[in-house]
């Protein structure tokens, strides 16, 4: 056995104890319900489901977010070969064995659209496409054999590459850590390519097509960005809820926490610098095959022309987003103080997961404009909060009792990592 | 350095004891102890950065972030400041339909301008805070000080301090664990600060090596040359881009200008309006005002401003074809070469023509007179026929008949 193991506080608990059976247990049955309330409510509305796959899809690339960013997480830090996160390493590693039940919930988007409920994506519909000369141009990528083959390619991508480097980390902990160590930054690399290719093509394939007509190269990485912050959150938050309960206590220090917040205060600027961008560009060029998007997402009317100065509710949610997504974290992360602060900052990472969600609700709600007759309501939209309560619970207490689940097998902390030894002493100067 | 101990006029000054150690934590250590001890005016040495010398040696946090905060804030609100100065006042733009104050816009600027100052107060800061450069100190005279740069760790404790003592110093270094210490002197002479000469000299040369191209560019700036000039940017100088009324090879007429696509109008281009737009009523010169017109004070004054811009060069402030131009036509013998005189507006002939014709006149021109609809807009051309018929009624008013009976008595 290593000697590392002996750097650790003697009374350190590196296993999650039974406690974590229990939370999988009621995350099961609490998800498993809440889904089935939320299905029953959507057939209730009889619109052919079509607002529950819109809540669906939210809440599905919320959960796929997460374990997207956890997947970077662990990527980025072999990349370049960081030891201060090795005592954080493994929560992150847990959260990737997510993959296979968010492959299950993907089935949920691409599986009816193959037995033919057209209702989330109108390119998937036969005469919308004929009727609409641009989708019908993006039909080669655009339909839904082929979506649903990339969205299995993406999948078996993920699995596999997150299953390996987990893999190698728990053999890591019965030894041959050094060794085991250069094989994962060895491969970090290659595998970081195919993180970003997919990662990026999800985000076009599961949301960017959501409005087929419009068109951005920045959105995979706007659906990255949100990745990125989703992690940052998690990472401070699950160590924080296990230190809580009195395991890792000794490993994972404010020095640690301070450092994740200065990345989640980063890609928080980064996620404003991406958005920026890629409206900028449109709003600059004003071309009306790129506008139409945020013009949706503005004005109350964005297909009238006599009435098109007029603000909606999306206009009013874009602005909320600019304050609680940008402008509040970035001044107020801004300072180590804040960042020092575990509560502060606890407070900070939730706040950035929930208004994650209003991201993702943004991007994919005002679509629903694309089946409805013009001059549907945004607030129309938001009256089904209830649905999007109860598939977004649904979805996140099933994420929930997958992570419990693999936490409640391994080691909480990779105990047989060479850097762990400078992850322990790590040190903000 | 030999020569600076020939020199025995100078004071040669204590400047303090300088005490190495073996390793960074020996060092760390001796900083706790050394401050313990109460001393305020040291100093340590170390080839790296050491983690955990600063609260060991109780120094305070650094305001430098506070600095570089102050400096991005300040590039931010300048930023915006100079791109509304510049956009909206100095030199309105409009550029692609949007508002000459537009935030978007602005943004990428103030961006860069904020990051820009950011950067020069960390950086500068940093140097001042740090009080770099620093080309002379003490120490520097010593020779087992100079392992500081690759092995060496080091206390210096300056004899300025009000605890020092040399015997009881001595001992705080050695119980902190000191593998050597040493006094160390220095001499007082301005000489010894000063600069090497061959560092001088390298200022001078570098510093006039800098200004050649500054040197170049205000040469090349004030002379004239009969060469065409340097293009150092070929793109900006000849954009691929066609401009109004030239040729290009694009289209199979030849033109760069395209003409709007068969049966289109440009939006607010329609001109349907035959009375409005052609003075036309029925087919016929329309005798009545179109009711875009409004009958006022206002239109009038504006028909006066207009016609004393445009008209009154020729036909004279009054109307009767007496303008400058006009005279001094008649004195040149103008007509010879085929100038008509502008006309006498207030004669009865044109008192009696219908508005639409005089419109129609005035868009199109007559004889020697010029078009007009391409500079001045219907609206104003129709307030202009409006002041000529006011001129005219002038030129031929009576007290019986345009005078009010009350007025009478004042003109008599």
């Amino acid at each position: 056995m290593s000697s590392s193991e002996n750097l650790l506080h003697p009374e350190e608990k590196i296993k999650a104890g039974p406690g974590m059976k229990k939370i999988r247990s009621l995350g099961l049955a609490g998800g498993a319900l809440l889904l089935i309330a939320g299905i029953v409510w959507g057939l209730a509305l009889g619109d052919g489901m079509q607002r529950f796959f819109h809540s669906y899809l939210v809440a599905f690339t919320y959960m796929t977010s997460l374990a997207l960013g956890a997947l970077f997480f662990v990527l980025i830090m072999h990349l370049i070969n960081a030891k201060w996160s090795v005592v954080m390493r493994r929560v992150a590693e847990v959260l990737t064995q997510t993959f296979p039940l968010l492959f299950l919930m993907s089935m949920g988007i691409w599986l009816p659209m193959l037995l033919g409920n057209h209702n989330l994506y109108v390119w998937s519909n036969h005469e919308f496409v004929e009727t609409h000369h641009l989708v019908h141009a993006k039909s080669g990528y655009l339909n839904p054999q082929f979506f649903a083959a990339r969205i299995c390619l993406y999948f078996a991508v993920w699995i596999s590459v997150s299953r390996w480097f987990f893999k190698t980390s728990l053999a890591q902990d019965e030894g041959n850590g050094a060794e085991l160590r250069a094989k994962m930054i060895k491969m970090s690399a290659p595998a970081m390519f195919a993180f970003a290719f997919s990662c990026a093509f999800f985000g076009f394939d599961m949301l960017m097509s959501i409005d087929p007509e419009w068109f951005s190269t920045m959105f995979g990485v706007i659906y990255f960005a949100g990745c990125a912050i989703s992690i940052f959150s998690l990472m401070v938050l699950i160590p924080m809820g296990l230190q809580r309960s009195g395991r890792l206590s000794h490993s994972i220090t404010v020095e640690h926490y301070h450092d994740i917040g200065k990345l989640l205060f980063a890609f928080v600027f980064f996620w404003g610098y991406v958005c920026f961008s890629q409206f900028m560009l449109i709003w600059g060029a004003n071309i009306p095959e790129e506008t139409g998007y945020f013009m949706k997402r503005w004005f109350a009317h964005p297909d009238s022309y006599q009435t098109i100065g007029e603000m909606g509710v999306w206009g009013k949610v874009t602005l909320l987003m600019l304050a609680v997504h940008f402008i509040i974290p970035f001044v107020l992360l801004m300072s180590r103080h804040t960042k020092r602060n575990l509560k502060v900052l606890a407070g900070f990472a939730a706040w950035m997961l929930l208004w994650h969600y209003l991201d993702l609700y943004w991007q994919v709600m005002p679509a629903l404009n694309n089946h409805m007759a013009v001059g549907a309501k945004a607030s129309a939209i938001f009256r089904m909060l209830p649905l999007d309560v109860m598939v977004f619970g649904g979805l996140g207490l099933l994420f929930m009792a997958s992570v419990a689940n693999t936490l409640s097998k391994v080691n909480l902390l990779a105990k047989g990592d060479p850097g762990l030894a400078d992850s322990l002493r790590f040190e903000n100067q | 350095m030999s020569h600076e101990k020939e020199t025995d006029q100078v004071e040669d000054k204590l400047y303090g004891l300088l005490a190495e150690y073996e390793s960074p934590g020996a060092l760390i250590e001796a900083a706790k102890a050394v401050r313990t001890a109460g001393y305020t005016k040291f100093d340590c040495h170390s080839p790296f950065p050491v983690h955990g010398i600063d609260p060991a040696m109780g120094i305070k946090p650094t305001i430098l972030p506070m600095l570089t905060f102050g400096a991005g804030a300040t590039g931010l609100g300048l930023a915006i400041l100079m791109q509304t100065w510049m956009n909206n006042w100095t030199y309105p733009f409009n550029i692609g339909g949007k508002p000459l104050i537009s935030l978007p816009m602005q943004i990428p600027i103030a961006f860069e301008v904020t990051v820009l100052l950011a950067a020069f107060a960390t950086f500068f800061g940093m140097w001042g805070l740090n009080k770099l450069p620093q080309v002379w100190h003490p120490l520097f005279g010593n020779d087992r000080f100079l392992t500081a740069t690759s092995h060496g760790f080091f206390v210096a404790i300056e004899a300025d301090d009000p605890k020092f003592d040399d015997e009881k110093t001595k001992a705080t270094l050695e119980a902190a664990g000191a593998t050597a210490i040493e006094e160390v002197r220095y001499q007082t002479s301005k000489a010894h600060r000063a600069l090497p000469k061959g560092v001088i000299a390298m200022i001078v040369v570098s510093t006039c090596v800098a200004l050649v191209p500054f040197a170049y560019i205000y040469k090349k700036r004030s002379s004239k040359s009969p060469h065409p000039h340097y293009h150092i940017n070929p793109n900006m100088d000849f954009q691929a881009k066609n401009k109004a009324q030239t040729a290009s090879d694009i289209f199979p007429d030849g033109r760069a200008e395209r003409l709007p696509v068969d049966g289109t109008v440009a939006r607010g281009e329609l001109k349907a309006d035959d009375h409005f737009y052609r003075g036309l009523q029925a087919g016929q010169w329309a005798t009545e005002f179109p009711a875009e017109i409004p009958m006022t004070q206002e239109t009038m004054d504006r028909g006066q401003n207009r016609f004393e811009i445009y008209c009154s060069p020729c036909h004279g402030l009054g109307g009767d074809g007496q303008g400058m131009i006009a005279q001094r036509a008649d004195r040149v013998g103008a007509s010879a070469t085929g100038w008509v005189a502008p006309s006498n507006m207030t004669q009865a002939s044109f008192a009696t023509q219908p508005h639409g014709q005089l419109f129609n006149t005035i868009t199109y021109g007559i004889r020697s007179m010029p078009a007009y609809g391409p500079q001045i807009k219907e609206a104003d051309r129709w307030a202009i026929v409006l002041y000529v018929r006011a001129l005219q009624r002038s030129a031929n008013a009576t007290v019986q008949t345009d005078v009010p009976a009350d007025k009478r008595p004042a003109i008599r």
